[in-house]
């Protein structure tokens, strides 16, 4: 395997640990591979210096443990039943909250895309107006560009918040897995 | 040798190694190796533990395209070295009482 996948298999073995902790010990870790590869070191033999993540795990939690550092080793009961019984209850508020979001972000492209159109619509209607009024023509059209710049605006304030939706969707998605995963 | 007094004494020759400059993790290993025998899974718990001492500080910092980890000592890093080498002289007091041959057991 390669640094990424014994990182990540690394990681993996300790996920006892809490994530702040964990994510240290990985670049430590990621630090030192790199480091001797830089210098030369072949992959493959820096990782089997370094066990299997398994032994490497095991070492590692075990220094934690005797520096008395339980306050990173996350308590395990607490932890996995409630988190899984938890997330699965909260399953269809997430499906209610994450429907309400995009509709809402489907309301502000219809508004933009609306917006838009009535603008342009306007705009070509207020040169066959000016020909009736040159006044009420100008008028409509300065009313007419205000809209669609208003239009071009809600564009990208819709663009914007379906990104945010769709990476709100990501994170719930990835900490479900990491849930029922871990805990597994 | 009594592994809590090992750790010790290898955090005080970490942070003697970060006297000659700042460092970071393979080097610091490297600059032991020779004559201390330090594994990568015992320097990790020893350098969070001078950390939260307050005997180094840690600074990231870019280099080839990933991060590296910058190990500085403090001041009282210097002391906790200073430290340890006023207790040794009581080791040394110590060592001598206990190496001298009992005369009575013989």
């Amino acid at each position: 395997m390669n640094q990424y996948e014994y990182l990540k298999e690394l990681r993996r073995c300790l996920s006892i640990l809490d994530r702040v902790e964990e994510d240290r010990v990985i670049e430590y870790y990621a630090e030192l591979i790199g480091d001797k590869v830089e210098l030369g070191i072949p992959e493959e033999e820096v990782l089997s210096q370094l066990g299997t993540p398994r032994q490497l795990a095991d070492k590692i939690l075990a220094e934690t443990q005797e520096y008395e550092e339980p306050k990173h080793i996350k308590e395990p009961e607490k932890l996995s039943v409630g988190r899984i019984v938890g997330f699965s209850i909260l399953i269809p508020f997430v499906i209610t909250a994450l429907a309400i979001l995009y509709s809402v972000a489907v309301s502000f492209v219809a508004a933009s895309v609306g917006m838009q159109l009535g603008g342009v619509l306007t705009i070509i209607g207020s040169f066959i107006v000016m020909f009736t009024s040159i006044g009420a023509g100008i008028c409509q059209l300065g009313v007419a560009i205000f809209v669609s710049a208003l239009g071009l605006f809600a564009a990208y304030g819709s663009w914007k918040f379906i990104l945010l939706c769709i990476k709100i969707t990501q994170k719930i998605f990835k900490a479900y897995v990491r849930t029922y995963t871990k805990e597994a | 040798m009594d592994s809590q007094l090992k750790k010790g004494m290898l955090e005080v020759c970490v942070l003697k190694v970060l006297t000659k400059g700042e460092s970071y993790g393979y080097k610091i290993i490297s600059d032991l190796s020779p004559n201390i025998e330090i594994s990568e899974s015992t320097l990790y718990p020893i350098l969070k533990r001078l950390q939260s001492s307050g005997c180094l500080t840690v600074d990231s910092r870019e280099h080839n395209g990933r991060l590296r980890k910058y190990y500085r000592i403090t001041e009282l890093g210097f002391e906790r070295i200073n430290e340890f080498l006023k207790d040794w002289e009581q080791i040394d007091k110590i060592y001598k009482f206990i190496a001298e041959v009992n005369y009575e057991s013989i």
